[in-house]
């Protein structure tokens, strides 16, 4: 079931008297769960990078006398099937999961932002094809082609990297974003073609600033706002996108840990061990909802007359 | 109104044509073998496997055909080789002129264009230099298009596992994922229409912030997760209490997964209606309880934002009752969203929840396409993906039209 | 405002109902209306019926692989095999202790009963009389004969015809004689005709394909019946009250077999112990020290011949399936695995028993050669671990790490560039759990002898593919495969194909043949002759022998554990006995259910 994060573009007219950024940040900063939801990710970045240092566990290195161990003095969170320590996969599977996020998230947003932007300015035929493009990506059911994709791009062959973990990711990365950027083109396609009408904009216009500066140096920044909020919310959705993934067995490729596919290791012995089941869980979530606090702080103080 | 549809059914077939295109591309980057079956053969000969590509079509052009489907041989003969890459010099074959033959596949071997050749006659293939050969060119003999033909005719190709056709299969899972997910969406708004409505109505109380929070972890669990966990605590866990009787008690409190139980069917020749309630329970909460975290969030922004219109003020002033104000004014108008995205939903009645299918058992399209993607059966994955591709452009449509009937405000030009 | 309100309402009206309609009448999974079981069928009560203490009861049995096709000569899954073992019947079967023994012939043809031509090329069967079909009709000659022709039909779509192509004619002189001239001798001859097709309905071998026999398969002369197949579900069984030992002795004892078809082992090992199974199948070793705990649940293991084993590429991976001739040409060795020290510095780098005692529970036994079973199993001694040996190996073979990154680079090495690292790619089928704990644990034991292993698995149907589609393990673009093959009580194809220098898969052979090593040892030819050309199984054992110290040597696949099938059971099950010659259903008619 969807729930769709964009529905509502709300558009915002900058009669600030204030610097416009500081009310702004003022907004957010009030907002008590996104302060909250911010703390969380901070001290999950800062034990992830600096974590894996601390603890003596390499998360490849196999132990097969210390299979399935519950969590213990030795091992905080136990041990998975092949004896490796949870907690510090959970770290590093961390990275990637994160990497995947935010990599995916950068690339649907620029994406999108780029269509959006193109459409939304241009309009006519341009607009056109560009949201004809759009529906149509949006028209396929995103987990199956998702699948589909993942298989046929499982290898990606890229000399450099044959071999490493980061074909397998690198390749996971991109699909998810191939399958990301709708919604961010339909937002940022609104946001600019209601602020291509105002006034400052036929201003400049009238003084003779070209077409590629208008984009980037007017009308962009000024849709900054909701861009922001969508890409916050496509970290979130790329995580548990890449998990899904990972689960039904079509993500990033063994030994390299992710939450996703440290999910589907648990699956065979979820009843008889089932730490190795909670935990990866668990953290998604907590990494998520924080995420979604952020985003929502961030929209309420972004898009002051939204509630 | 009536030129708005017409003008968005007439755009959608671009739409489509462009999705399937995509669609068959996607199938052609996947490794496809239809020839499997014959893989242990020995009694293939060569000049047999040649002729089957031919008849399947395997090696033609992917979109457009330029290579040419068929040529006559020129003027004075063509020497056949077996493979266009030099190990075997001698010719295997020669074709006298005028000579008939199929073209099934192409190569360039530095500045010499090749064409391996299928003489239907004589039953005798090669390869040969294409200047050899006269050949007439047809770009919509290629495999796209005669996709596209047979899809349009209603043969939607057969499963590469299962050698069925693919419309067999899908429509053998159809009805068990209608069944499943149509449960799922009425217990969804069950719950998501009085709990958005009385969290709007008492914001801000404890109830509302339960809803909230709920709400919240709903949108950020993986639905799997949430299943696992399900399952872990109602089928692993618990079970049915000692005065349940004799049968009954020390038995998981629910089935694991499956739709019906096959034994009870076998001994009473038929499936009591309780034993299908009973393996519905279980994912049917799972998907009512994942997808009301989302409605219920909209359900309440949207009463919200109607409580404050004026009109509903007006109605209060006006006298009338408090229940009609809220369940007939405002929540008629509060539901205009959730109406457009129930409509946008309605996909997910036919293509089902996968992960939720996977985890249960369910025999549903869900769980055909994950089989299918695990074997790799892409003829199976295409036909589910083209269905809901349509059935999303179909009710992105129908969703566009019930908002402009129900808003006033929307015009369309 | 008016037709507004009607449309909200008619909308979410038709939402309501249209959900509400499709909620009570769904037909179950599509399916045709079931008939009562058939329990109560009218036999005569005055006698006591033979077998009527036992009679009775459906057996639920779990698989978590669902057959494509039924149909003997097509199909290639192990689950289809066992699905259609059910109503099948052939003219030779073995017993679990691999004897062989006469199923629908009287006696097995040998020299002395005059079975077998004294040149071996003329077998003569004598079927059994009386024998019907599930329609009535009876099983004659021309049943076999018709098998024959639909197998060799060039476009029947047969999976398999060795042996059947050897056969210059298939004839009757009698209704119950059935004369086999073969052109050649083929050694496995009793093996052939494991089921025979019914030549009665008329079906056209042309069209073998695309038969509805082969998902509907009647009629059967085995002790069940196909009644129902839902898809993604179940398949019912009957019993076929026309089997040879129905009026006789009152089996089939069980009134039907569901086969249902679960989404994973996981999921079964639930099922079994709510008893919503009777039985599950393919458990693996590590699943065994949970099973022998459920109460009421027998657990059987039986080694098999399937082995897991690692097949490495002799050849160079960039290579497009390269002919015989072209190798033998122009010699072109794999980068790292075309060197035999390389091979054998990995053999010795892993230690196979620790891999059995700890991923396995020390449930299965380290592997030692192909041949781990049978009258044609070969005797060869387990490589140590010595990563000691290896590594010295290693460096003898120029591999050496310079740059301190644990990963050893060519300096001197035979056949790669100088400064090329050792890292090769190790594939096997994907989602399998105990194939990737496996790799992984490989993995770590090869880095510490400086060989860098990197990962990319593959859905098993791409793995197998075909060589037409251009799968990897056919045209030789891989390094280091993992998988199981098994073998038959004859061993002789499977050694042919694998290891024969003619079955190296190519264009000019159409990718036919198994030696996916492609690797070229003569040696082999020579004795795969010896043991291709007499019935004396003793001679045929020593030249299996010899092949298989040369494998030993030559390491074109190194066998890691020796597997085991294993599968559990209630116990009310009585009558149930594995056979790794023939499927788990070759006695299915002895299967009887205990009543409490």
């Amino acid at each position: 079931m969807t729930g769709n994060d964009q529905t509502s573009t709300n558009l915002r007219t900058s009669k600030s008297i204030h610097h416009p950024h500081s009310l702004r940040w003022r907004a957010f900063r009030r907002h008590k769960l996104a302060m909250f939801g911010i703390a969380i990710i901070l001290t999950l970045i800062m034990v992830i990078i600096w974590g894996p240092l601390f603890s003596p566990y390499r998360p490849e290195k196999t132990d097969l006398d210390a299979i399935l161990i519950p969590p213990s003095p030795h091992h905080w969170l136990g041990t998975d099937e092949l004896g490796r320590d949870l907690l510090t996969r959970l770290l590093y599977g961390g990275r990637v999961s994160l990497a995947i996020g935010v990599l995916a998230m950068i690339i649907s947003v620029t994406l999108g932002t780029l269509i959006g932007g193109l459409a939304g300015f241009y309009g006519g035929r341009i607009d056109n094809l560009l949201m004809r493009l759009t529906d149509m990506m949006l028209a396929f059911p995103s987990l199956f082609v998702l699948i589909i994709l993942s298989l046929a791009m499982r290898n990606l062959p890229i000399e450099a990297l044959r071999g490493t973990p980061s074909v397998s990711i690198l390749s996971i990365t991109l699909v998810i974003a191939l399958l990301a950027w709708m919604p961010v083109a339909r937002l940022v396609r609104a946001s600019f073609l209601s602020i291509k009408e105002q006034e400052f904009i036929l201003a400049a216009r009238s003084v003779g600033v070209d077409n590629l500066r208008l984009m980037f140096r007017h009308i962009l920044p000024n849709a900054a706002g909701p861009i922001i909020v969508a890409a916050t919310f496509r970290v979130a959705a790329a995580i548990i996108t890449e998990s899904s993934l990972s689960y039904l067995g079509f993500g990033v490729q063994p030994p390299t840990p992710t939450w996703g596919n440290m999910l589907k290791n648990a699956q065979t012995q979820m009843i008889r061990a089932p730490w190795t089941a909670i935990f990866p869980g668990l953290i998604i979530l907590i990494t998520v909802i924080a995420i979604n606090l952020i985003g929502d702080g961030l929209r309420d103080a972004l898009d002051p007359h939204k509630n | 109104m009536l030129r708005y549809l017409i003008r968005r059914v007439i755009q959608a077939i671009p739409l489509l044509l462009l999705i399937s295109v995509a669609v068959y591309g996607l199938i052609a980057i996947s490794p496809v073998d239809p020839l499997a079956l014959y893989e242990g053969n020995p009694n293939l000969t060569p000049e047999d496997a040649a002729l089957l590509e031919y008849r399947l079509g395997l090696r033609q052009p992917l979109f457009l055909n330029l290579r040419g489907s068929n040529g006559t041989v020129n003027p004075p003969s063509a020497d056949l080789y077996a493979t266009w890459q030099g190990h075997t010099p001698p010719p295997i074959g020669t074709l006298p002129a005028g000579a008939e033959v199929a073209i099934i596949n192409g190569a360039r071997q530095g500045q010499v264009r090749w064409v391996q050749v299928l003489d239907l006659e004589r039953r005798i293939t090669g390869w040969t230099p294409r200047d050899r050969l006269t050949i007439h060119v047809n770009p919509f003999d290629s495999r796209y298009f005669k996709w596209l033909w047979a899809v349009l005719h209603g043969d939607w190709g057969r499963s590469s596992v299962e050698h069925r056709p693919v419309l067999e299969m899908i429509g053998e899972r159809l009805p068990a994922t209608f069944y499943l997910m149509s449960v799922a969406m009425i217990g969804q708004m069950l719950i998501a229409i009085p709990v958005g409505i009385v969290a709007a109505i008492r914001q801000y109380s404890l109830l509302d912030h339960l809803v909230t929070v709920l709400a919240y972890v709903g949108r950020s669990i993986p639905i799997f997760w949430f299943g696992l966990l399900l399952i872990i605590l109602f089928h692993a866990t618990l079970t049915w209490p000692a005065w349940a009787g004799e049968g009954l008690a020390g038995q998981p409190l629910f089935p694991g997964g499956g739709m019906f139980d096959l034994r009870l069917r076998r001994e009473l020749g038929y499936t009591p209606w309780w034993d299908y309630v009973h393996h519905l329970i279980l994912p049917a909460t799972m998907l009512s309880v994942y997808g009301a975290a989302q409605y219920t969030r909209h359900m309440r922004a949207g009463m919200l934002e109607v409580i404050r219109q004026d009109y509903v003020r007006t109605a209060r002033a006006k006298g009338l009752p408090e229940r009609t104000v809220l369940y007939v004014h405002a929540l008629k108008n509060a539901a205009i969203p959730l109406v457009t995205l129930l409509a946008l939903d309605m996909p997910t009645l036919f293509g089902g929840a996968l992960l939720t299918e996977t985890i249960f058992g369910w025999p549903g399209m869900g769980r055909l396409f994950f089989q299918a993607a695990q074997r790799a059966d892409y003829a199976v994955l295409m036909g589910i993906v083209m269905i809901n591709a349509v059935l999303i452009i179909a009710f992105n449509l129908l969703a566009d039209v019930i908002y402009a009937l129900l808003d006033p405000r929307i015009v369309y030009n | 405002m008016n037709c507004k309100r009607y449309a909200l309402l008619i909308s979410l009206i038709l939402t309501l109902v249209l959900s509400a309609c499709a909620r009570t009448s769904v037909p179950a999974a599509g399916t045709a209306p079931i008939a009562p079981s058939p329990t109560a069928t009218a036999l005569p009560t005055d006698t006591p019926q033979p077998g009527a203490d036992k009679r009775g009861g459906t057996l639920v049995m779990g698989f978590y692989q669902e057959p494509d096709v039924l149909n003997p000569y097509i199909r290639t899954q192990t689950v289809a095999g066992i699905a259609g073992d059910f109503m099948e019947r052939g003219l030779i079967m073995t017993l679990p202790d691999s004897r062989r023994v006469p199923d629908l012939a009287t006696e097995v043809p040998t020299l002395q009963n005059g079975g077998v031509s004294p040149d071996g090329l003329t077998i003569t069967y004598t079927l059994k009389t009386g024998i019907l079909w599930s329609d009535g009709d009876p099983f004659d000659c021309q049943d076999v004969v018709f098998t024959w022709q639909a197998i060799m039909h060039p476009e029947s779509g047969a999976s398999s015809t060795s042996g059947y192509k050897d056969m210059e004619s298939v004839s009757c002189p009698d209704a119950h004689t059935v004369v086999v001239k073969y052109k050649t001798f083929y050694a496995p001859y009793l093996t052939r005709f494991p089921a025979i097709l019914p030549g009665h309905t008329g079906l056209d071998p042309a069209k073998m394909k695309e038969w509805p026999y082969n998902r509907k398969p009647e009629p059967v002369l085995g002790p069940f019946m196909l009644e129902e197949w839902v898809s993604g579900d179940h398949m019912t069984l009957v019993r076929n009250e026309k089997y040879e030992r129905w009026a006789s002795e009152g089996k089939p004892y069980l009134d039907s077999i569901i086969l249902r078809w679960i989404e994973s082992r996981e999921v079964g090992k639930q099922l079994i112990q709510t008893g919503e199974i009777d039985f599950l199948w393919d458990l693996v070793e590590a699943d065994i020290p949970e099973a022998q705990k459920w109460p009421g649940v027998v657990l059987d293991a039986l080694p098999e011949t399937g082995t897991e084993r690692l097949l490495l590429n002799l050849v160079n991976p960039e290579l497009d399936a390269p002919c015989l001739e072209y190798l033998q040409a122009n010699p072109s060795p794999h980068w790292a695995l075309g060197d035999a020290r390389v091979r054998e510095a990995i053999e010795l780098g892993i230690d196979k028993q620790k891999i059995v005692d700890k991923l396995l529970y020390g449930l299965a036994t380290p592997g030692t050669t192909e041949l781990n079973l049978g009258w044609a199993r070969a005797n060869i001694p387990l490589s140590p671990y010595d990563p000691e040996k290896a590594k010295t190996l290693l460096q003898e073979a120029g591999w050496i790490d310079t740059d301190g990154d644990g990963i050893r680079e060519c300096h001197g090495c035979a056949t790669a560039e100088p400064g090329r690292p050792l890292k090769l790619k190790f594939q096997t089928t994907a989602g399998n759990a105990l194939r990737e704990q496996t790799q992984q644990v490989i993995m770590e034991m090869l880095a510490e002898i400086g060989i860098q292993l990197y990962i990319e698995n593959l859905p098993s149907a791409e793995l197998f593919g075909s060589y037409a589609s251009g799968a990897v393990r056919k045209h030789g673009k891989f390094d280091i495969l993992m998988y199981t093959t098994t073998y038959g009580i004859d061993p002789h194809g499977h050694m042919e194909g694998y290891y024969a220098t003619y079955s190296i898969p190519c264009d000019a052979n159409a990718g036919r043949g198994y030696n996916y090593s492609r690797w070229i040892d003569p040696e082999v030819d020579r004795w795969l002759q010896v043991a291709g050309s007499t019935p004396d199984e003793k001679v045929r054992a020593e030249a299996y022998q010899k092949i298989s110290e040369r494998i030993a040597i030559g390491r074109p696949q190194i066998f890691l554990y020796d597997r085991m099938d294993i599968n559990a059971h209630v116990e009310a099950l009585k009558g149930w006995q594995n056979n790794i010659w023939e499927t788990i259903a070759w006695n299915a008619e002895e299967w009887w259910l205990a009543r409490k």
